[in-house]
Order: C-alpha cells, then sequence, then structure tokens
C-alpha cells in the first residue's frame, strides 16, 4: 500500500527542479541584459542607463538586405562602397609613418579623394575632437593583414567603426588586457560598430577567427592618446 | 496514481527482473558479440588518435613544443576530427548497438545493417583521418572557404563526415528494429532503456539528415557539381548543436543503465518518467542553436535576445536526468541503513568500481561544465568570450570529464561481457577518473581564464611579436600542465580499457548487482536538489564575474543603427 512520498522525491518536484537553470534569468535582468517585463517598459534598450558604461552588442544586422540601404544616414554599405570609401580613407589619412589618424573633416558630401589632404589642418582636428559625432573607420581584414594595421585614436572621441572581411571569415579582436572586445567579420558584408575609447593606451588587435597558415600572425595595434 | 507509491511501479519491476546488462551481454549470439567488440575496437582506436593529437596540440599552445603552422593546423584538424567526430560517434554507436541487443535475448535484429554500417564507418574513418593527414587542414568543422584552393582537402572531410551520417543511420536503424522487437510480447510495452534507444537513434538519424544539408553541397563543389557553399557556416551551427548535444544524450542514457548496473538502483520515479526525460531531448536541444552564432554579422539583435532565453532551457533535460539518478540512488542506498548526515550515503556508493567511479566523474564534470555553459548562452558575452580559449576550456569539462569517462564506464561494463576478462587493476582504475578530473580543473580554468582575457582558440602562436597582454603566456602553460595531467589518466584508463580486450586475465567479470526497484517510504533525497542550489548559484556567481569583467573595459561600444 502507498505512504505518502516525501516532496523532494515527487515527479512535480524534480521537473521543476530541472528548470532551476532558468534561475539565472534573475541575473540577466539585473543587468539589462533580458527582458524584465514585470518592472519596466524598455528595460532592454537602457542597458546603459542601468550599467554605466556597458557594452551594448548592437551591431547593425541588416546589412544583407538591399532594401534596408539608405532607411538612415550611413545605413548598410554594400561591398563596393565600402571597398571605394575605405581606399579613400586610406589616402586621406595615412601618415609619413603609415600609421592612420582619422580625423572629423566638414561635413562629407563630394569631395575628391586627394592625397593633399593627408597634412590635415588643426581646426580640422579640433572640429573632431568637440563634435559628438562619430567619425567613420573603414576597417578591412583579409588573409593575413588588417587594413590600416596601426590606427591612431583620440580618447572620448566616438568612432564608427565599418568593418568587412575581404576573403574568408575573419575575427577582430581589441585586445584591453584583462578581456578583449571581439567582432566576427564574414566575407563582402559590412560591419558597423561605434567604439568609443575611455582611456589612452596601446591595444593589440588580432583575428580571432582561423582563416588559414597566416592567421597567427595577423594583428594591428590601436594607439589611443 | 499508482506510479507514485512504492514499490515501484510494474515497469519497473520488469526491468528489474531481466538480470544485469552484463549478463545479457554475455549471453548475446556469437556474431553479436564480435560485431560489439568491433565497434569497440574502431571507436578506441579513434580515442587513441584523438588523445594524442590533443595533447600534441595543448603542449603546442602551451610553448612546449614548437610546431610550424601548417603542422600545428593539421595537429588541431586530427584531433577534432579524430576525437569529437570519430570517438564519440563511433563510441555511441557502440553502446547503442550494446544497449539495444540487450534489451532482448534474441540479440541484434537487422545484422546486414550493421555489418554495411561498419563498412562505411570504417572507410569514412579512414577517409577523414587520411584527408586530415595529407591534404590542406580546414579543422574539424571541414570549412569550404579555407579549402577554395584545395577541393580535394575539402572533398575528402566532407565525404568523411557524409560517410559517417551514413553508418549512424544504418546503426541507428538496425538499433530501432532491434529494440521494438523486443517489445513485451503481450502488451507491447518497452523499457525505458528500450525507449531511450529508440529516442536516441531517432535523434541520430536527425543529425545525419542535417550533416547531409551541411557537407553534400561542399561535397558536389568539390567535385565541380555546384555553386561554391556561401552557406557553410549556417549550416554547419545548425548541425553542430545537434551534434553536441547527442553525445550528452548518450551519456544521460548510459548512466540511467549504468546505475542499474552497478548499484542494482532502478528509477524510484517510474519507467514512464524516465522516458519523458529522454525524449525532452528532442524538445528542448532543437530550439536552442542560436547561442553558437551570437558573434555573427548577420544576426539581429531581437533574436539574439530570444536565443538567450531559449538557450537558458537546455539543461532541462540533463538536470532532470541527474535528479531521477541522484535521488534514486540516494533513497535506494539509505534504504540499505541510515548513514550519517545529509551527505553520508554518498560514501556508501560502490566507489572502488571503476565504472562507477568514472560515472561520478562524469557526473561532477557535468555539472562544472554547466555552470561555464551558462556564462556562454548569455548573448552580451558574446564579444567577450565566443572564438577564445574560454570555449574549448570549458566543453571539455563535458567532452572528457562527462561524455568519455561514461563512454569509457560503459566499455568497463560491455568489454569483460564480450570478452571475459577481467577489469585491469580495478583500484588504479577507479582511480583515473579522479586525475582526469583535477586535470581538467587545471585545464579549464587557465583556458577559461585566458580566453576572458582575449587569448583567441584556434591559434598557437599568442606572443604577437610581444604585443599580447602581460599575464596571456602563463596561463597558457597552466593550460598545457592541465592537458598533460587528464591526457595521463585517460591513457591509463585507455590502456587498462585495452588490456581487457588483449593479454588481459581471464577471470569472472566484475560481479554486477541484482537490481532492485528502490526506495524507503517517505524517504527524502535532498542531495540532488541542493545540488541544483548550488550549481544556479555558481552560474550567477560566474554570471556576475563576467558582466563585472565586461563593464571594467574602458571603452563604449554601441551599434552603429540598432538603436534608430
Ligand atoms: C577525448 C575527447 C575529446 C574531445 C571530444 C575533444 C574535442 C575537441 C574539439 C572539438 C576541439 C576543437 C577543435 C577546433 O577548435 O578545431 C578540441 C580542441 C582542443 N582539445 Fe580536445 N577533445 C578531447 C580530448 C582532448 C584531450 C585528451 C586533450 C589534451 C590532452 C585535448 C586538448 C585540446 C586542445 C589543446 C584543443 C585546442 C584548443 C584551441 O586551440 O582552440 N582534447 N577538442
Ligand atoms: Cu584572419
Amino acid at each position: 500500500m502507498s505512504q505518502e512520498r516525501h516532496f523532494t522525491t515527487r515527479r512535480g518536484f524534480v521537473a521543476a527542479m530541472g528548470f532551476g537553470g532558468l534561475g539565472l534569468y534573475v541575473t540577466w535582468a539585473a543587468y539589462g541584459a533580458s527582458p524584465l517585463p514585470f518592472f519596466s517598459t524598455h528595460a532592454s534598450d537602457d542597458a546603459d542607463a542601468h550599467g554605466g558604461h556597458m557594452m551594448r552588442m548592437a551591431e547593425d544586422t541588416d546589412h544583407a538586405d538591399p532594401s534596408m540601404s539608405g532607411m538612415h544616414e550611413g545605413g548598410p554599405l554594400s561591398p563596393v562602397e565600402f571597398t571605394r570609401r575605405h581606399a579613400e580613407f586610406l589616402t586621406r589619412f595615412q601618415e609619413a609613418d603609415g600609421s592612420v589618424r582619422p580625423v572629423a573633416v566638414p561635413a562629407a558630401p563630394v569631395h575628391e579623394p586627394d592625397s593633399a589632404m593627408a597634412g590635415h589642418d588643426q581646426a580640422a582636428i579640433k572640429h573632431g575632437i568637440s563634435t559628438a559625432e562619430p567619425i567613420e573607420v573603414y576597417f578591412l581584414a583579409g588573409r593575413f593583414s588588417f587594413e590600416p594595421d596601426r590606427l591612431k585614436l583620440r580618447v572620448g572621441q566616438p568612432y564608427r567603426f565599418q568593418m568587412m572581411a575581404s576573403d574568408v571569415a575573419h575575427g577582430a579582436s581589441i585586445a584591453f588586457g584583462q578581456a578583449s572586445r571581439i567582432v566576427r567579420l564574414r566575407p563582402d558584408m559590412v560591419t558597423t560598430l561605434d567604439l568609443t575609447f575611455l582611456q589612452a593606451g596601446t591595444h593589440l588587435v588580432y583575428c580571432t577567427v582561423y582563416c588559414g597558415p597566416g592567421h597567427d600572425g595577423m594583428r594591428g595595434l590601436i594607439t589611443v592618446v | 496514481m499508482t506510479e507514485i507509491t512504492f514499490p515501484a511501479g510494474a515497469a519497473n519491476q520488469a526491468e528489474a527482473d531481466r538480470g544485469p546488462l552484463s549478463a545479457r551481454i554475455a549471453a548475446l549470439p556469437r556474431v553479436d558479440r564480435r560485431l560489439l567488440l568491433g565497434f569497440v575496437c574502431v571507436s578506441l582506436l579513434a580515442l587513441v588518435l584523438g588523445l594524442g593529437f590533443g595533447l600534441t596540440t595543448a603542449l603546442a599552445r602551451g610553448g612546449m613544443i614548437a610546431l610550424d603552422a601548417d603542422s600545428a593546423y593539421r595537429v588541431l584538424t586530427l584531433h577534432g576530427t579524430s576525437a569529437f567526430f570519430w570517438w564519440l560517434y563511433l563510441a555511441q554507436v557502440a553502446l547503442m548497438i550494446g544497449l539495444a541487443a540487450g534489451e532482448s535475448t534474441e540479440g541484434l535484429k537487422a545484422r546486414p545493417l550493421i555489418i554495411a554500417g561498419v563498412v562505411v564507418l570504417v572507410s569514412g574513418l579512414v577517409l577523414s583521418e587520411g584527408t586530415a593527414l595529407l591534404r590542406t587542414p580546414l579543422l574539424y568543422d571541414a570549412n569550404p572557404d579555407l579549402g577554395r584552393e584545395d577541393p580535394r582537402a575539402v572533398a575528402g572531410m566532407a565525404g568523411g563526415h557524409l560517410l559517417l551520417a551514413l553508418g549512424l543511420v544504418l546503426t541507428s536503424l538496425a538499433a530501432i528494429v532491434t529494440v521494438l522487437r523486443a517489445r513485451d510480447r503481450v502488451t507491447g510495452a518497452m523499457t525505458a532503456m528500450g525507449f531511450g534507444v529508440l529516442a536516441w537513434a531517432g535523434f541520430l538519424i536527425v543529425s545525419a539528415i542535417a550533416a547531409v544539408n551541411a557537407f553534400l553541397p561542399n561535397l558536389l563543389w568539390a567535385f565541380g557539381r555546384g555553386a561554391f557553399p556561401a552557406d557553410a557556416a549556417t549550416e554547419w551551427h545548425i548541425l553542430f548543436h545537434n551534434l553536441h548535444y547527442l553525445p550528452l544524450m548518450a551519456t544521460v542514457l548510459t548512466w540511467y543503465a549504468l546505475t542499474q548496473e552497478t548499484t542494482g538502483t532502478t528509477s524510484a520515479f517510474g519507467s514512464g518518467f524516465s522516458k519523458v526525460v529522454f525524449s525532452s531531448y528532442l524538445v528542448f536541444v532543437p530550439p536552442t542553436s542560436l547561442y553558437h552564432m551570437f558573434l555573427e554579422p548577420n544576426l539581429a539583435e531581437s533574436v539574439r535576445v530570444t536565443g538567450s532565453l531559449l538557450s537558458l532551457f537546455v539543461s532541462v533535460p540533463t538536470l532532470t536526468a541527474f535528479l531521477v539518478i541522484v535521488s534514486s540512488l540516494e533513497l535506494a542506498t539509505r534504504a540499505k541503513g541510515t548513514p550519517a548526515g545529509l551527505f553520508g550515503w554518498i560514501g556508501r556508493l560502490p566507489w572502488g568500481n571503476p565504472a562507477f567511479s568514472a560515472m561520478g566523474v562524469a557526473i561532477v564534470s557535468t555539472l562544472l561544465g554547466l555552470v561555464f555553459a551558462f556564462v556562454l548562452i548569455q548573448e552580451k558575452f558574446a564579444p567577450l568570450i565566443s572564438d577564445t580559449l574560454f570555449v574549448p576550456g570549458y566543453f571539455h569539462f563535458f567532452a572528457v570529464g562527462a561524455v568519455t569517462e561514461t563512454f569509457l564506464a560503459g566499455f568497463l561494463v560491455i568489454i569483460p561481457a564480450l570478452t571475459g576478462r577481467a577489469v585491469w587493476q580495478p583500484r588504479l582504475m577507479a582511480a583515473m577518473p579522479w586525475l582526469v578530473l583535477v586535470g581538467l580543473v587545471i585545464f579549464g580554468a587557465c583556458g577559461m581564464l585566458a580566453g576572458l582575457q582575449g587569448v583567441p582558440r584556434r591559434t598557437f602562436d599568442i606572443a604577437y611579436d610581444g604585443a599580447a597582454p602581460a599575464g596571456w603566456h602563463a596561463l597558457m602553460v597552466g593550460f598545457a600542465v592541465g592537458a598533460m595531467v587528464f591526457a595521463s589518466g585517460l591513457a591509463i584508463e585507455l590502456f587498462g580499457v585495452l588490456r581487457m580486450l588483449v593479454g588481459g586475465k581471464r577471470g569472472v567479470p566484475m560481479a554486477a548487482m541484482a537490481p532492485r526497484p528502490a526506495g524507503v517510504p517517505g524517504g527524502a533525497a535532498w542531495t540532488g536538489p541542493i545540488a541544483v542550489v548550488l550549481l544556479v548559484a555558481l552560474m550567477t556567481g560566474a554570471t556576475i564575474g563576467t558582466f563585472e569583467v565586461m563593464r571594467s573595459l574602458p571603452i563604449v561600444v554601441v551599434g552603429g543603427h540598432a538603436g534608430h
């Protein structure tokens, strides 16, 4: 005949405990990393508001869809347009030692790619610091190097990184010592990310997706001053 | 509700009455025993290869041996291919066939399928290993992008994987036929194990179809018969997700059999509940595959968040099975006496039995792995740890500690029954899983810390001419030391298993326990639930720690357009 089971040996209890891993949701919500329907209507969008300068991983995702282009300024770039702007970017900002120092340029419209612009005037640089508009950076990964492989950036200045792989998939990771910040780059797909460095320093940039025999040597440097 | 009364229901009693698995296997027709031994031997060959190449990879990453880039990536390709595809899948075939055969006194049905399976699988193994050895290293996912200039490498790797898929279909069909024929003649009822084998074989067949989807286009392209497979990465992710849960499902089923075999305990929750748990893998695993793609640039943010939330469910089948097994063991052990304290009963378990010891380590290792798996499923962490050494650092808790130890434990039961040879050095063999666990903890701790600091996976020279952060090198040395420790333990276990095949003492196989239904009326079983609470606490700690590391970075990152 039956005697009552202790509750720990009931199937309902065991099945419920099996869902224990879902308890992690609370932690995620506390860090604004998952929606909290009970307390707030917009918690998931406001990770930064709650989390200081917590990172958001929200690269734009719709580049593959041509119908999206033109939706907003600086929107998805086609690989062809990326390649053109990348070449222009290198010509414009490359310094004598081969490193690239992007600065703000007065507005965007038609300007000839002109190497005479390389010796940029101080006013434009000052302008670059004072405005919060991100400065565009074009970053290309290909077997087995990054272009540019030496970037000079400024503390506190937002940069809009437009990134693409030219041949096979690559990764681009910025080392901060205590951790790194990684993106995966797919061939012919432009990934956009806004970055603002908060401290001066020199950071290794390295490839995080195996791309062939030269993968280990694929690296660059970002110097933030 | 008769099923929640003690003693356990009729189905449980029937399972208990059949006698131990080892006796059923020993009684199989000679041809079935030969076939089973064949699968065991081929899978062990793959393990020997996987172990050797894995250790070489680890030593190279730790800077203890120098390999040129080509050899290093070749060794890594050989390791992933041998250990992941061939060892984990051939061992699954051996166990699935063994458990299926053990369901019936008449042995295997559909033997021609199994014989065809042997031929296909051995050819696949030869093709895979040969290609990885001789052609451009594509890594174990056989990435066609890396083989654009060497289509033969793509053909060989894809061909090997496709032969594996075909072999899995053939042997799974045979397993299905066998367990269906073994149903109760009168009632048509299946045992929980028979049902589990059915679900497992079904999942294997579905995954084999996903493998065709992923690899056939690559093969066709390599033969000049199709366009270049541009979607290869996505197809691989879908396949791979199923591929790495299958061994876990197989592990849980093997635990179920081992618990009965080594302690005589059957489930205190009834076989119907076990069936639900086994089939829940099919419900919870496939929808949770998104987290492998969190770093993919073409995945929308909303999909990432949903993917993260769904991933929380992926542990449900494994945790439930864990509770069923641990609580049943606790109840059964307490029924034999009243050991002191909450956890005193654990000491009364048969730790001296190598198969039980390996299973115990596997359970601990699974819990450790889960703690960190749950860091990885948070999509916000993808830019921090995906593609870093964190990933291999944590998943070897599953690949080696959980799955490999469990499969070897299964072999420790099956092989003596097949060969009549005694287990070699049982005390040493019972200690080795613990050595493996120690090594894994060192390997995992160093690997995951290194990954958190940004050390990339699949990269051998991480000095970057001195530009690398200062702490990286020491962690890589620790990582390699941990690998040496667990490789030693595994090598000794492997040697012991091989001794049961050749040259070992002929003797009575280790006595299996006579099965008996578990349970003390009214008894409590706290250990499992406490372990789950502890697990969630550790997951929470690991997650909070990772959020804090992420917040400490001196950079603000915002998606270019997602906020609009
Ligand atoms: C026996 C079961 C094992 C399985 C299923 C397994 C599986 C894998 C897989 C799938 C990878 C990823 C390969 C890749 O990224 O291309 C890997 C990497 C690795 N494994 Fe194993 N492994 C096993 C055993 C071992 C052993 C015994 C060792 C060393 C003693 C080891 C050391 C490593 C190392 C060092 C890496 C490379 C990490 C990296 O550079 O990304 N593994 N393993
Ligand atoms: Cu690369």
